[in-house]
């Protein structure tokens, strides 16, 4: 999708958001809740905002992180008024729980889950979230309001939690650990 | 050149392609970090799949519903400023705008095909304005005076102020009469509108028909062979092809008749050529072999491998080439799936774990391109006995699909023994093909992937051999389809497992089906 700087129409432009980013961003969503219609309210609350930023000439550059980040922000509020339990521990705890599945919530032809979920902090969690639905590691910074070599710390560890091999840390010393050649 | 070899960190900015071009050149030559690459996006990969399956998925029905929600919401929305225009305005203006530019294209090419000459400019203007776009034939000459030929005509249309203008010579345009038809094409040629490029329906209409007149030129002709027939069965006919024609119940032919049909299947058999697409048929003329074969020289080879069988009997066979690029061959079949869906997703990462895992096992360096060959190899094999497999459920269709055991009984003794032999070579082949399928998929794949439903329904005996035959058929072509959908998964897959029916689960319906028929073949003599 071409940068939103353009003026062009905000209809247009929140249609054509919405046919990339809802589907990620419902499921983005229900990560962190059960209930869908909620879900589904935070998502067009979301579009709305879009929207209306868009109407008032807000200059966007990167839309799907903008939303994401709105829709984060909406979720946070939410679950600080509604529901003080959803987003205890850092925020994330429930959203955490979700992932340990059960065979009984899924079908059972579709896979159990393999990998090591529980050993995760909540922040890679979220970071490795992001980054499955599509967006780039700048974009998931822009969301989490972190630097792109924070989030790259992050889903490394993450990763090596999960279970990939590590080449070798001893002579990485040469490059760094933080990504400085960006 | 870098030596060290790349964090994790650097690895994932190669993923997100932010890397800078010194380590990332050590990638290139590092079979090392190439490989804790590979790994890396395996296990994102899994990270989604199993991410994405912990939520229900969405479909497009709430993605439409939740889009009208959202669109009805929006039109009641008001920005401060009024920047943002009334929604259903904005877009009942585009709509229209688009659907009014629709219109005038569409007429106006509508206009210029159907209904006589292009729209030409008045006949000063032609001459004036627009002197370039004049048609060769209408260039007004004017001859300077002490100037003659080509140079001269050239530079007309750039008259002098002062200089006399002639008029212009207007094109030849034939004027349709009642009787004769529309001059399409020289039309075309004496004017065409500056930036159109037009083409006349006559033109168009021979290149969308084109493959079919070819087809049909060289296919109006069959190309018979007749081996010890009579003329007649030499005469050019219309080929059709075998597969869209209906198979040939032995119930509505005599005793006689069905014997030489059997005895054709048996000759098909002897020469090893019952792949080919031929079928025996019983005519007026007597017993024909008819089908296609990919090319001339396959159709020599089916020629002569016929001719060493036949024996004393007369048999015509009457053989059409088919088109090379139809794909028809089940010899390339395998690696044409391999080549249009590259396997990907979990499946993917699963073979990578398991010739992973065997490479270490086996002290042998586990290299992407070693592990893609071994992943690539053990595709290959599925699919060359899929194709096995499919060909002898067609082959068993053909042979006991148009008669029942009791029609089968009327028969000769020499009959119904082919008709057995026949019957056992595919069923035993088929039985083979599944059990390799079977094993490549137990040794190498989980069973999540390929065994995940299972049920005993659906095996009780059919009342009789032909249903049986069909079914068997039917439940091949299925795990074939499953088959290429669980190893040839696109990379934006998510879940390969997707179909309705497991492998293993049709796999041993295929068991069930091969058990069946032999029972009742095995009854025969």
């Amino acid at each position: 999708m071409q940068g939103f700087g353009h003026p062009r129409s905000a209809a247009w432009e929140t249609e054509e958001l919405f046919a990339e980013c809802r589907d990620s961003l419902i499921r983005y969503l229900r990560y962190h809740m059960d209930d869908a219609e909620e879900a589904e309210d935070l998502a067009q609350e979301s579009f709305i905002r879009f929207f209306e930023a868009r109407g008032r000439d807000e200059r966007i550059e990167k839309p799907k992180a903008w939303l994401f980040r709105v829709a984060r922000n909406l979720l946070v509020d939410r679950g600080r008024k509604k529901k003080p339990g959803l987003l205890d521990q850092n925020g994330w705890t429930k959203a955490e729980r979700r992932l340990t599945v059960s065979p009984a919530s899924i079908d059972a032809k579709v896979y159990l889950s393999q990998l090591p979920w529980g050993d995760l902090s909540p922040m890679e969690l979220e970071c490795l979230r992001l980054r499955t639905e599509g967006l780039k590691l700048r974009e998931v910074g822009e969301v989490l309001n972190l630097s792109i070599s924070s989030v790259v710390s992050y889903l490394a560890r993450a990763i090596k939690k999960l279970g990939a091999v590590e080449v070798d840390d001893k002579s990485t010393s040469k490059h760094g650990t933080a990504p400085a050649a960006v | 050149m870098i030596r060290a070899h790349l964090s994790t960190e650097q690895l994932l900015l190669q993923c997100d392609g932010r890397l800078s071009s010194g380590p990332a050149a050590h990638l290139d030559v590092c079979e090392r970090c190439s490989c804790a690459l590979v790994e890396l996006t395996a296990v994102l990969h899994q990270a989604e799949l199993e991410l994405r399956a912990s939520v229900p998925e969405e479909t497009s029905e709430s993605h439409r519903a939740s889009w009208a929600a959202l669109e009805s919401r929006l039109q009641t929305i008001e920005v401060a400023g009024g920047e943002v225009k009334p929604f259903p305005l904005r877009w009942a203006t585009l709509y229209a705008a688009a659907a009014a530019l629709g219109f005038v294209v569409i007429g106006g090419y509508l206009s210029l095909e159907f209904f006589g000459a292009p729209m030409q400019a008045p006949e000063e203007i032609a001459g004036i304005v627009e002197p370039a776009a004049a048609p060769v034939e209408a260039q007004p000459v004017v001859q300077e005076p002490g100037r003659t030929g080509e140079g001269a005509a050239i530079e007309a249309p750039t008259p002098a102020p002062n200089q006399p203008r002639t008029e212009p010579v207007q094109p030849a345009v034939v004027e349709p009469t009642s009787q004769e038809p529309l001059p399409v094409p020289t039309r075309f040629e004496l004017a065409e509108p500056r930036g159109v490029i037009q083409r006349p329906a006559s033109v168009v209409a021979a290149e969308f028909s084109a493959p079919a007149l070819e087809l049909g030129s060289r296919s109006s002709v069959v190309l018979a062979s007749v081996l010890s027939m009579t003329s007649a069965s030499a005469e050019p006919a219309v080929y059709e092809p075998v597969r869209s024609q209906r198979r040939q119940g032995l119930a509505n032919l005599s005793p006689t008749a069905a014997e030489a049909v059997i005895n054709g299947h048996w000759m098909l058999y002897e020469g090893d050529v019952w792949r080919e697409d031929i079928i025996p048929v019983w005519t007026a003329a007597g017993l024909v072999l008819r089908g296609t074969v990919e090319n001339e020289a396959a159709r020599e080879r089916v020629l002569a491998a016929i001719g060493r069988t036949k024996g004393g009997s007369d048999v015509a066979v009457e053989l059409q080439p088919r088109d090379v690029k139809s794909g028809t061959s089940t010899a390339s079949l395998s690696s044409t799936r391999m080549e249009q869906y590259p396997l990907g997703g979990a499946v993917r990462n699963s073979l990578l774990t398991h010739f992973g895992d065997t490479a270490r096992r086996s002290f042998v360096a586990s290299e992407p391109s070693v592990l893609q060959g071994e992943i690539d190899h053990f595709v290959n094999e599925v699919f060359q006995s899929q194709s096995e497999l499919l060909s002898h459920a067609y082959a068993l269709k053909n042979v006991l699909g148009p008669v029942d055991r009791e029609q089968m009984r009327a028969l000769g003794l020499d009959a119904r023994a082919k008709v057995q032999k026949l019957a056992r070579f595919h069923l035993n082949a088929v039985n083979g093909a599944q059990a390799r399928i079977y094993d490549r998929l137990s040794e190498t794949l989980p069973r999540k992937f390929w065994s995940y439903r299972a049920s005993k329904s659906s095996l009780a005996p059919k009342p009789d051999w032909r249903s049986e035959v069909a079914t068997l058929l039917g439940d091949t072509l299925e795990l074939d389809s499953t088959l290429t959908a669980l190893l040839s998964t696109p990379e934006s897959t998510v879940d390969a497992s997707d179909s309705n029916l497991s492998c293993g689960f049709l796999l041993s319906r295929i068991r069930g089906r091969v058990r069946h028929l032999r029972a009742g073949t095995d009854s025969l003599r």
